[in-house]
């Protein structure tokens, strides 16, 4: 009997103290509408304006498997003097568009997007696009030739920063040629290599307001093969981008480690859309073009 | 005056900590009092937000990370009803916090795509933030202490908010354990000389956590001399951080001693029951999904891990 008795204690504790799994109750949980996810990005060397409107998921309740692009929005944009509507392009579900013709967009102007649907939510966003940032200088280093006689480089661009407001930067580069002999395709074939950032793309002015900034190093290579066009160049793009644009791709910065570990801090994704979800920001380059010898 | 002093590798803290107490007696009854303390931590408490396994840890201070420090000042009223055998006590309190720590955004100690060989490489510095609390209630509590029947009641109503210029995007939002009511309840009753009973009820607002709203494919721009280029990526919406609440904890525990003065000692057998009401309180909560495969719909339904159902005890003490 007594032995029957300690037989059952670890059962006994098990069924005590175990844990207890069971749907969640006594919470209010979010409420299972979707928003609207509003996104576009306006710049004065773009020459169409295009803004996705889509829906999101909930969280909970029921998923369907409907698409979540939204094609019967009512789309239009104001710089204070005039406005106008963005139809839906046809061949993308989701996207609205207008050209800049019809809608120019300028640095210092202010643009607010207005997003409506029939069920009678209304969005609404505002940005202003800033002014072309200073050429930036491209210092370019030699770091080794790994194999027929292709360079490996590394580049930096520094720029002067406009002193007394916020500014927000992120650059962008690659490396062009022409592909002169090839076997599938009649040449000239135009080819890019891309250029490997060591750190983030944006980057602010909070460290140095007024005085000189620097991109994070950037690595690529450019290549000595015989059928690639001996001309090759840089490209390289500065970005003026508003506080917007800098907040919202921030955000991202960390998703990609934290996805699906359930130990991860979550990130919060910045919107400045009233209503509802996503981002109305605007950003104005300055291209660069060096020849790589 | 208190002189603090802490060393950390490379680095060492010396901090003066004034405080002052001060009583006013009106009458032998009443009476007033005020306080105020400037306080250093060497240590902090770094807590998550997500609805997911909590994870406190207790960091120290180093170079890079400072000690939080806190001024605090708070301003009460006792009184006695000695005729009925309560006292009562009632305090306000309001305490700024600097230099307390947050994870930031995506951050982990626990990289588990890279296998448990990666904590080495993880830098606990480099995933934590620099911001600034608040913290303000009124506490009462109110005592029996003579008589058959003894025992308290407190409550407090506080609230406790966080700045990080880094997270919620620089916008205050409530601590995890911010805690909008406290209550507890505990009597003792002397049934005779040799059996008392005692009960305790507790009651607190669930902590503030980070729950996803929604879902959506979050829409890029990719910057690059090609020309305009989107792509996106799989996000989810948490509203304001920690915007969600947990259910409210709660638990009764029951207990009936038993006493005898022996020769030599004094002897006491103790039943009691943990959680007496067995209330499945949550410890962390996860999303589930069910998928039917008659309409084609998946359903995402939020389940909750609880401990401790009701537990029964039994102990033995002796005194000598």
């Amino acid at each position: 009997m007594k032995r029957f008795f300690f037989s059952l204690l670890p059962l006994a504790a098990a069924v005590l103290l175990g844990a207890c799994e069971k749907e969640a109750t006594g919470i209010k949980l979010p409420e299972s509408n979707s928003k609207l996810v509003v996104t576009g990005f306006i710049s004065p060397q773009d020459t169409a304006v295009n803004v996705e409107v889509i829906r999101s998921t909930p969280a909970f309740g029921s998923r369907s498997a409907a698409p979540p692009f939204v094609s019967d929005a009512l789309v239009t944009l104001s710089d204070g003097d005039r406005t106008v509507t963005l139809p839906p392009r046809s061949e993308a579900g989701g996207w609205y568009f207008v050209d800049t013709q019809a809608m120019p967009v300028v640095a210092g102007r202010t643009y607010t997007l207005r997003v409506s649907v029939p069920g009678g939510e209304l969005l609404e966003a505002s940005c202003t696009v800033p002014e072309a940032p200073a050429p930036p200088a491209i210092a370019i280093d030699s770091l080794s030739s790994p194999d027929n006689n292709a360079q490996r480089f590394s580049l930096r661009m520094s720029w002067t920063d406009p002193a007394g407001q916020e500014n927000y930067y992120r650059q962008a580069a690659e490396v062009r040629t022409v592909l002169t002999e090839n076997v599938d395709r009649p040449p000239p074939i135009p080819l890019t290599w891309p250029v490997h950032w060591q750190a983030d793309e944006l980057t602010d002015d909070k460290a140095a307001d007024g005085g000189m900034l620097y991109s994070p190093r950037g690595t690529s290579w450019f290549g000595g093969l015989s059928q690639y066009n001996p001309k090759q160049y840089l490209y390289a793009q500065l970005l003026h981008v508003d506080r917007h644009y800098y907040l919202y791709h921030r955000s991202f910065r960390n998703a990609g480690r934290s996805q699906d570990n359930p130990f991860a801090e979550p990130v919060l994704v910045y919107s400045n859309v009233t209503g509802g979800l996503g981002v109305f920001a605007a950003y104005n380059l300055t291209i660069v073009e060096t020849r790589l010898e | 005056m208190r002189l603090s002093h802490f060393a950390a590798k490379d680095t060492a803290y010396l901090r003066p900590e004034p405080r002052l107490a001060v009583a006013y007696r009106l009458g032998d009854a009443l009476a007033l009092k005020a306080s105020y303390a400037h306080m250093n931590q060497y240590v902090h408490l770094l807590s998550n937000t997500g609805i997911g396994l909590p994870t406190d840890l207790w960091v120290p201070a180093t170079r890079e990370v400072a000690p939080q420090q806190s001024r605090q000042v708070a301003a009460g009223v006792a009184k006695d009803f000695s005729e009925r055998g309560l006292a009562l006590t009632l305090e306000g309190y309001y305490k700024k916090m600097d230099n307390i720590i947050g994870y930031r955004e995506g951050a982990s100690f626990l990289l588990l795509e890279d296998g448990p060989e990666s904590a080495g490489k993880v830098n606990w510095e480099d995933n934590v933030t620099a911001g600034q609390g608040w913290s303000y209630g009124a506490e009462l509590l109110l005592q029996k202490k003579a008589g058959r029947f003894s025992g308290w009641v407190g409550y407090t109503l506080s609230w406790t908010q966080l700045q990080f210029d880094e997270l919620n995007f620089g916008k205050k939002y409530y601590a995890r354990y911010d805690r909008r009511h406290d209550l507890s309840l505990v009597g003792i009753y002397e049934i005779s000389p040799r059996i008392t009973l005692s009960g305790t009820w507790v009651y607190g607002t669930g902590n503030a956590l980070t729950m996803p709203l929604s879902q959506y494919q979050a829409t890029q721009h990719q910057a690059g001399p090609q020309g305009r280029f989107y792509y996106g990526s799989t996000v989810n919406d948490y509203g304001e951080k920690n915007s969600f609440r947990m259910a409210a904890y709660h638990r009764m525990d029951l207990g009936i001693q038993f006493h005898k003065k022996m020769k030599r000692h004094e002897r006491t057998w103790e039943f009691s029951l943990y959680n007496a009401y067995s209330r499945q309180n949550p410890f962390f909560y996860y999303i589930d999904s069910e998928y039917n495969s008659t309409t084609n719909e998946s359903k995402a339904i939020l389940k909750q891990i609880s401990l401790f159902p009701i537990i029964p005890s039994f102990s033995y003490n002796f005194k000598f």
